[in-house]
């Protein structure tokens, strides 16, 4: 009653333009500014037989963390367009699941990277001559980094809409667009935001990697913060390496606080439960831009008048709204279908001379020794990439615990933990290195350290999530009945952070498989390291441009990840579900 | 005892009128696990007159609110016939409403805008628009809760909610699913009151 009263008084107050709607504005067409100015180096001229020169010029850095920047989030508007339209498909048409979510699956658990020079000379062959090619490249490598887990997480929660929200939009007839913007994207607004946060942390990683490449023995760079590391690590020039990990860290906290802060304080109403929770997420900038008056203006004397004289015309044009709309006729039923299948099946097709193309390729060039080679390689990867998955439970679970129990900790930790997360380790590689060839440190035991410096952070919040969501009567319950130590472990904590777990240690391992072919094969200057590995394989093949091996190497990963999906990951999943679900 | 309620709103509970819909030899039958076949309705015939109220009471299980749904368009029957005004009902039954046991609001509108929702489908302007919903909000007592978000009211009043969306929309049947008994009782009996009182009262919205 209270709350609703001072609501009532605040509208009363007539709102009128202030020096903050100048802020916003200059905000808005400085953004579009610098779209335009760094998008038009995308399209420069581009030789292939001299790379583009980057420069360590510090003051450089700005243009090149722009442009990094830009391919992120021209990557993370595909990936949303691409959620957006395969998650609806996938939650509304029964074919279409069928298709999508298995292939969804494989996609998700490929490694991404060691489809790089196949993507690169795609792409190059499209944009002859222009830097376009490149980019695309890129842009691509990100996408595929971070749109898998999106488009599960929205058709995920498009399938959970509580049925009775879904036939209340039902009884009051909303067109399936209505339907779309005022239930099923609300509704998932939450996830969405969280997961495409994580999504577009992961791509840093990639967006590091992607600028700096050799393909078929060719250096290409792309202006970006990743090339301008690699260009001071191979020059050796540390002030401008430490800079350029200095911009990185300055650019994702600037998307941290300029976007998804905002994004979270904003998406905070579009929670499901019913009832009021504790703090809500805050954000300066959102807190900003809620004092403008522009947007109510443009909604006022624009959006609102625009939509009446539509619905105007519509009545004029003698649309009869009340009676029920037929049932489409036959045909128009048969032609999105036809459409489809035709679609489907010209997919199918392609797909089926591709694999027998790689076939052919690999068929006649790749022995059966060799192909053992490959398998004992995996295994000897699969080796790190478990006992890092080990090691970080180890190491991590009971300091999660501990940050959990303590909420001040945890408020500080979390974004602190996401940050980590976010950061592209392999920018950080070469010191890496320089420290074990100064300690004389195996690459192969080293490598470890350098994958888990990637992927043990989602161990670490994974845990502290499922820690903090363990219901108060639960721990007091615990409490009361003096559990402590072990057996407060073994009963409570342990069980209820398992769920949670899992779904850290898979992505983590899922992450590991990516960073191995970055970290087996790790350059210092003039050193450069090589550990027994099939992640090292796979980069050594690419710089050469053996297409057989790439190929064949890179089936013999996915088989490896696909394989410790299904018969590991997904048991764990299903066991979690039955034993330890909450609630 | 659990009871599905439905009233017709269009003149007062005098005389009978004409039928605004009916059920026709209506058979429902889900698919339950294991494949096997559950018979939900069986054969039933229902006739809703103009001005009537009708309360349908069963155990849970007795296919109350498959009827419902089946009135409404929500669900399809498996054979027999829907009619809304004397004409088989294709998809959804444009002259009724529903108000849902678990009241259905969306938590990210505010009352206001979900109030709005009954009326999406139609084409209003936006005077227009905001004309109706003043008044089915008037009409149910939730003035002053227009900025009010659903999470940040009690039962009773997000139920209010619900009616006045239901009621928005103008229906020539209001359909009540179990409407209060996600209630207290004190605040259902209220509720269940102020909605006769309407109904007796005000005849056509």
């Amino acid at each position: 009653m209270k709350s609703t009263a001072t609501q009532l008084g605040a509208a009363e107050i007539k709102r009128t333009f202030s020096w903050v709607d100048i802020v916003v504005l200059f905000g808005v067409f400085g953004l579009l500014w610098t779209i335009l100015h760094f998008g038009r180096g995308m399209v420069t001229h581009f030789d292939e037989s001299q790379s583009t020169v980057i420069s360590t010029d510090i003051w450089n850095i700005p243009y090149y963390a722009g442009r990094t920047l830009l391919r992120m989030w021209i990557a993370f508007g595909c990936s949303l367009l691409f959620t957006f339209a395969v998650g609806y498909a996938a939650a509304h048409n029964r074919v279409a699941r069928a298709i999508i979510l298995p292939s969804l699956d494989i996609l998700q658990s490929v490694p991404v990277l060691g489809f790089l020079s196949i993507t690169v000379t795609g792409f190059m062959a499209l944009f002859p001559g222009s830097l376009l090619g490149v980019e695309c490249a890129s842009i691509f490598a990100i996408f595929t980094g971070q749109v898998w887990n999106m488009a599960f997480g929205f058709y995920h929660s498009l399938v959970t809409i509580p049925k009775d929200l879904r036939e209340a939009a039902t009884n009051f007839r909303l067109s399936r667009w209505q339907q779309f913007g005022t239930l099923e994207v609300p509704s998932s607004m939450h996830s969405l935001i969280w997961n495409s946060m994580m999504s577009f942390g992961g791509g840093w990683f990639f967006v590091a990697q992607s600028e700096a490449i050799t393909v078929l023995n060719k250096n290409i760079k792309l202006p970006g913060l990743g090339s301008y590391m690699a260009t001071a690590v191979e020059k050796g020039d540390n002030t401008a390496a430490v800079w350029a990990i200095l911009a990185m860290l300055a650019v994702i906290l600037a998307s941290d606080q300029f976007v998804w802060r905002p994004l979270l304080a904003w998406a905070d109403k579009f929670k499901m439960e019913l009832v009021e929770s504790g703090d809500a997420p805050q954000s300066w900038l959102y807190n900003f831009i809620r004092r403008a008056y522009l947007f109510d203006w443009v909604e006022d004397k624009i959006s609102h008048p625009l939509s009446d004289a539509f619905i105007k015309l519509k009545k004029n044009l003698g649309t009869l709204e009340v009676l029920p709309k037929a049932p489409r006729k036959m045909a128009a039923r048969w032609i999105p279908r036809l459409l489809g299948l035709i679609l489907g099946l010209w997919l199918v097709y392609q797909m089926i001379l591709g694999v027998i193309a790689a076939i052919d390729a690999v068929y006649n060039h790749v022995s059966l020794h060799q192909f053992l080679h490959l398998c004992y390689l995996g295994l000897l990867t699969m080796g790190r990439v478990a006992l890092m998955t080990i090691v970080a439970t180890l190491v991590w679970t009971p300091i999660g615990v501990w940050i959990a129990a303590k909420p001040n900790v945890a408020r500080i930790a979390q974004p602190f933990a996401q940050i980590a997360a976010s950061f592209p380790v392999n920018m950080t590689f070469p010191f890496v290195v320089g420290f074990f060839v100064a300690a004389h440190i195996s690459i192969n035991w080293g490598s470890i350290l350098l994958i888990a410096m990637g992927t043990q952070w989602y161990i670490l919040f994974n845990v502290i999530a499922g820690a903090m969501a363990i219901p108060s009567d639960l721990k007091e319950a615990a409490r009361t009945y003096g559990l402590r130590g072990w057996s407060l472990w073994r009963t409570l904590i342990l069980p209820a952070i398992f769920p949670f777990w899992v779904t850290g240690a898979c992505t983590a391992a899922g992450g590991a498989w990516n960073a191995s072919i970055v970290a087996e094969l790790a350059t210092w200057g003039n050193t450069t390291l090589k550990a027994q590995g099939l992640g090292a394989y796979i980069a050594e093949v690419t710089q050469k441009g053996d297409t057989p091996m790439i190929i064949s190497s890179i089936a013999v990963m996915c088989l490896f990840v696909v394989l410790t999906n299904k018969l590991l990951w997904r048991r764990l999943y299903e066991y979690a579900e039955k034993r330890f679900h909450l609630d | 005892m659990p009871t599905t309620t439905l009233t017709t709103s269009t003149a007062g509970p005098a005389i009978q009128q004409s039928i605004i819909a009916e059920l026709c030899n209506v058979t429902k039958t889900y698919g339950v696990a294991g494949g096997r076949q559950l018979k939900v309705l069986d054969q039933i015939d229902l006739a809703i007159h103009e001005g009537e109220l009708l309360a349908l009471l069963g155990q849970s299980g007795s296919g109350k609110s498959t009827l419902l749904r089946c009135l409404t368009g929500l669900a399809v029957p498996t054979t027999g016939r829907v009619l809304a005004y004397g004409k088989i009902l294709e998809g959804i039954n444009p002259y009724a409403s529903i108000v849902f046991q678990t009241f259905a609001l969306y938590p990210w509108l505010t009352v206001e805008q979900n109030v709005a929702v009954g009326l999406m489908s139609r084409l209003v302007t936006r005077a227009e628009k905001e004309a109706a919903v003043e008044k089915a909000i008037d009409l149910i007592g939730l003035n002053n809760y227009h900025d009010a978000y659903p999470r940040e009211i009690s039962g009773g009043m997000r139920q209010r909610v619900g009616i006045a969306r239901a009621l928005v929309a103008e229906p020539k049947i209001l359909c009540l699913d179990e409407a209060f008994s996600a209630l207290d009782v004190l605040t259902a009996e209220n509720l269940r009151n102020e909605v006769m009182t309407l109904w007796k009262e005000q005849g056509p919205l």
